[in-house]
């Protein structure tokens, strides 16, 4: 189980805080990758597909690339794009 | 230090704290509330960050213009929560020695603020409506 945060426009789609268990969206692999909580973001609401794809996201509060593995009780964070300013 | 605050940002405090006998160049930038967007009559903004992030992102940008550019001080503030008209949404105030380099490092900090910093607007209309920007 991993825990996701979104911000922003993100929680018109989803609720802030959620615990999410991958291996009851995604198919079952040894490894689990950022790219994976995304998937399976979709398919609990694929209406936020398209915000989704120009993402960000932090791992326990670093930036990362989608191929950066996610390890149980790791902390998710999906920004949409910033608007600071 | 926290780059981030939910009050008014003083400005004249900001500026008597960025001064000194080297800087020859005091420059800041004032981001602040516009009244349209789109053709749309906007109220107010609100601001929304992950806090923790955003601190040490910002930290990053000004020791990285601050050593880039040289400069004698370098800082941001950036306001949360509502911002009405005429108050500062986020101010950047950079010193140095010659104006060139306080003006590129400046324009720097804003620039990879708006691309890097997890902080987010929300814009309230006077229709009722309001979008996350």
């Amino acid at each position: 189980m991993i825990e996701v945060q979104v911000f922003a426009k993100l929680t018109q789609y989803f609720e802030e805080k959620f615990s999410l268990h991958l291996s009851e969206h995604v198919s079952q692999k040894k490894i689990w990758q950022v790219e994976d909580v995304f998937f399976a973001l979709q398919k609990i609401n694929p209406s936020a597909e398209k915000i989704l794809f120009d993402c960000r996201v932090a791992v326990n509060e670093t930036f990362c690339r989608r191929d950066h593995e996610v390890k149980e009780g790791d902390c998710v964070f999906v920004f949409p794009p910033f608007s600071g300013g | 230090m926290s780059y981030l605050c939910y009050t008014p940002i003083d400005l004249p405090s900001l500026l008597q704290q960025a001064r000194s006998e080297e800087a020859g160049a005091v420059l800041i930038f004032s981001g602040e509330t516009r009244n349209h967007h789109h053709g749309r009559k906007v109220l107010y903004l609100e601001y929304h960050c992950h806090e923790a992030m955003a601190n040490k992102e910002l930290k990053k940008i000004i020791t990285h213009a601050t050593d880039k550019w040289n400069l004698t001080y370098a800082h941001v503030v950036h306001r949360l929560g509502k911002v009405p008209f005429k108050e500062s949404s986020v101010v950047v105030i950079t010193c140095s020695a010659h104006r060139e380099q306080a003006y590129e490092a400046n324009r720097y900090i804003i620039d990879t603020l708006k691309k890097e910093v997890p902080i987010w607007k929300k814009e309230f209309y006077a229709d009722g409506d309001s979008e996350w920007i």
